[in-house]
């Protein structure tokens, strides 16, 4: 079972519209995917029609926790597709987070005991520097990060990475992408340029900005129910090919 | 979670959502036009899965969970399974075998599939209603509602709200089900003998009716045998027949010596008219091995002596067939079960003794006798007398089978599996022999070409070297059934009963 992040400390920049149509694709491909809305706003929650839950049903004794997590799993309309819906509040996670012993291992030890019904678990990120940001880092096997080729979201990314070069987490998690790319600004493609230049890792495929990725609001559905053959869908296609070798690469 | 509801009336999706009042959403529709597949014997549907034919067009193998296991096309279907490709033929192959596949059912219904959705278009639940058209005693209705993970409550609130119109069925609605509702009733002929025998029965009682039930099962192969519909039905009919014969012969002491000689002579010309029939089908059935025995530039010889021995065993069936519908053999199987029917004749010298005892009496001597038999084989013992040996295993197995009801079945099977090992090696020397006799007996035919005689020949020769191999194993295989580990679980499992009072 392999866990991915979509994280990034800005809102707004793509993070749960990729989540949404990379979870889709992954299950559409046969993996027995979960998407956990990490997110109090319940975005990715929204777009699957599931209600967020009212309290937070996070649980501090260790042996409710997977109880309880296992209890929030509403099956999506789609195959293979679980999701996790948001909860209000976090309180009890922060809670949960904060325990003394081995802080930053909380999350992955409890996704790893809900781990056998799933090959996938992709975690729809509140765009927060907080105890539960760090579990995420410890947790994700990869941290897909969406970066607008603007330079104020590169500075922003500059910053995340030297959060995990002083925090000494696994830098190679880093995986940035290009978000809401509008090929025909003269400053996307020049910060584009210069980015690529710098950071390696960044994926090849970029997310256009497009009006069809807005209408997932309207639709309520992942781009490829509605939105088949546009540019959007076919550039989330993509890009879930490019994260599959990634994760291939992982042991 | 699913549930299955019985429905009073037919319900259509806007009533449906009338009822509960929720969204559904239709999103699929199928007419099922079913035909199942099986052996005579039902060993597929017996086996928990159902092979079908779908629509005119499809083969379809369904697991015991109701999972579609393999899907091919197929227009119509093949009687044998050999003609069909892979997936499909290995999965069916320990089920089917040699048999035949008989269209056993048809039948159609309608599946409609749709979705429950709550107030934020989510789907909850999905639905399967069958509108069973060919249900017995009249048209039925039945829905099936998945509920969605973690939606449990809604789909509940769902059934409830369906009480009006439905009630809960029994059992859960698998294509099983569904085949049964439209009027399917597989009633496999019994294929294992059923004697229910009783431990302190008189031996001639017991003896004579398993004779009769042997008979019967033998006979009951007659019509299949008949029609040709696979070899199986010719080599069941001899495996009774076989041990009909078997069992008088263990206990002809148990019998006055005139009834023992009739009974004998008369179950010996029955099973006779088949001898030939059973030799050809055995070797066409191997055809496949036979052909990889031998490098290509035989293979046109072999197509020969196929083509020959195929019209050869239509001839021999044909005669078979007139034989068997003969007054004179109608006859004597009607005397025989007469014969059997009589009352026990309690004259002879083992007659009245109970039956466990006399068996267990049997079976020990019966090891006793392959120990020594088998004491006499080396490696230059002339094959005459590792027949012998290889007769008396096999009426030591039909003891072990046929009275297995009388023991603990879980204590049997070890003896059975060591007694099988046995049987195995001295089955293949009898085979290789048998056969390279058989060959040699076919290159004295008129007409015979060269590249035939050639194919001939070289069948032989591969046969022959495959027997000596298993010859070579053969004192080996004695000693290990002969040795002091299993010796002792017959002593231990058979000398008590063998020794107990009653009966005379
Ligand atoms: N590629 C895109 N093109 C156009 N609009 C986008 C694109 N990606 C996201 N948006 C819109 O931007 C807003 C924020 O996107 P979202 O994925 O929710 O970001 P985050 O999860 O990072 O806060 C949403 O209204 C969404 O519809
Ligand atoms: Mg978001």
């Amino acid at each position: 079972m392999k866990i991915v992040a979509c994280y990034s400390f800005k809102g707004g920049v793509g993070k749960t519209a990729a989540a949404v149509n990379l979870a889709y694709r992954a299950a559409q491909s046969g993996q027995r995917t979960l998407l956990i809305d990490l997110d109090p706003q319940g975005a990715s929650s929204f777009y699957f029609r599931v209600r967020p839950e009212a309290g937070s049903k996070w649980k501090k004794q260790t042996l409710e926790q997977t109880d309880a997590l296992m209890g929030q799993i509403r099956e999506s309309d789609y195959s293979n597709l679980d999701l996790i819906p948001a909860q209000r509040s976090l309180r009890n996670l922060d809670i949960l987070l904060k325990q003394t012993d081995s802080r930053e291992t909380v999350l992955r030890r409890l996704l790893k005991k809900i781990s056998q019904d799933y090959d996938l678990i992709l975690l729809d990120c509140p765009p927060s520097v907080s105890r539960l940001a760090e579990n995420i880092f410890v947790a994700a096997d990869l941290i897909l990060v969406p970066v607008i080729p603007t330079p104020l979201s590169e500075r922003t990314y500059d910053q995340l990475v030297r959060f995990f070069k002083d925090k000494d987490y696994d830098r190679k998690k880093l995986l940035p992408f290009f978000s809401m790319v509008d090929a025909r600004k003269q400053l996307h493609r020049d910060t584009a340029l210069g980015m690529r230049q710098r950071y390696k890792r960044i994926l090849r495929h970029a997310i256009p900005y497009s009006t069809d990725v807005e209408r997932m609001g309207v639709h309520r559905a992942p781009l490829d129910l509605f939105a088949r053959g546009r540019q959007a869908n076919r550039a989330y296609l993509a890009l879930w090919e490019e994260v599959e070798l990634q994760l291939e690469g992982i042991g | 979670m699913n549930y299955y509801l019985e429905l009073k009336k037919s319900l259509s999706l806007s009533e449906l959502a009338q009822l509960t009042r929720m969204k559904v959403c239709a999103e699929r529709l199928e007419q099922r036009q079913l035909c199942v597949l099986d052996t005579v014997d039902w060993s597929i549907w017996m086996s928990d899965q159902v092979l079908l034919h779908v629509a005119g067009k499809r083969l379809e193998l369904y697991d015991r969970d109701d999972q579609l296991r393999v899907a091919v096309h197929a227009k119509r279907w093949p009687s044998f399974i050999t003609q069909l490709n892979d997936p499909l033929f290995e999965a069916l192959n320990p089920l089917v075998c040699v048999r035949a596949l008989l269209p056993q059912f048809s039948s159609q219904w309608q599946e409609q599939s749709s979705a429950f959705l709550n107030n934020d278009d989510k789907i909850v639940a999905r639905a399967t209603l069958y509108h069973l058209v060919d249900a017995t005693p009249t048209t039925s209705f039945f829905l099936k509602i998945q509920s969605l993970r973690g939606y449990d409550q809604e789909a509940q609130a769902i059934v409830n709200d369906l009480n009006s119109v439905a009630t809960a069925c029994q059992s859960a609605i698998t294509l099983k089900f569904l085949l049964k509702r439209c009027g399917l009733n597989p009633d496999p002929p019994a294929t294992k003998p059923a004697f229910h025998l009783n431990p302190d029965q008189p031996t001639t009682e017991a003896v004579m009716g398993m004779v009769a039930e042997l008979l019967r099962l033998a006979r009951q192969q007659e019509e299949g045998l008949i029609a040709d519909i696979d070899t199986e039905f010719t080599h069941q009919y001899r495996v009774n027949l076989r041990k009909a014969r078997s069992l008088l012969s263990l206990f002809k002491k148990a019998l006055p010596p005139k009834r023992y000689q009739t009974l004998r002579s008369e179950l010996k010309k029955i099973a006779q008219a088949t001898n030939r029939l059973r030799d050809l089908d055995v070797f066409l059935l191997d055809q496949d091995n036979y052909r990889a025995m031998l490098p290509t530039h035989f293979q046109p010889g072999l197509d020969d002596l196929f083509k020959r021995l195929k019209r050869r065993r239509q001839q021999v069936w044909r005669k078979v067939t007139v034989t068997l519908k003969k007054e004179d053999y109608l006859e004597h199987a009607q005397l025989l079960k007469l014969q059997l029917k009589e009352p026990p004749d309690l004259s002879a010298r083992h007659s009245g003794m109970a039956i466990k005892k006399q068996v267990s009496r049997k079976i020990l001597s019966q090891y006793q006798k392959i120990q020594r038999y088998g004491a006499r084989i080396d490696a230059e013992t002339p094959d005459e007398q590792v027949h012998e040996v290889r007769i008396e295993a096999k009426k030591l197995r039909y003891l072990l089978e046929l009275f297995a009801e009388l023991f603990s079945y879980d204590q049997l099977r070890r003896l059975i599996k060591a007694l099988k090992k046995l049987q195995d090696n001295l089955g293949r020397f009898n085979d290789y022999s048998s056969q390279c006799l058989f060959l040699e007996s076919l290159l004295s035919g008129a007409g015979i070409k060269t590249a035939e005689r050639d194919a001939i020949n070289g069948l032989i020769a591969v046969l022959y070297s495959k027997r000596q191999h298993e010859r070579g194993q053969v004192v080996d295989m004695i000693a290990a059934f002969s040795g002091t580990e299993i010796a002792e679980q017959f002593q231990e499992l058979f000398t008590d009963a063998a020794a107990q009072d009653g009966g005379s």
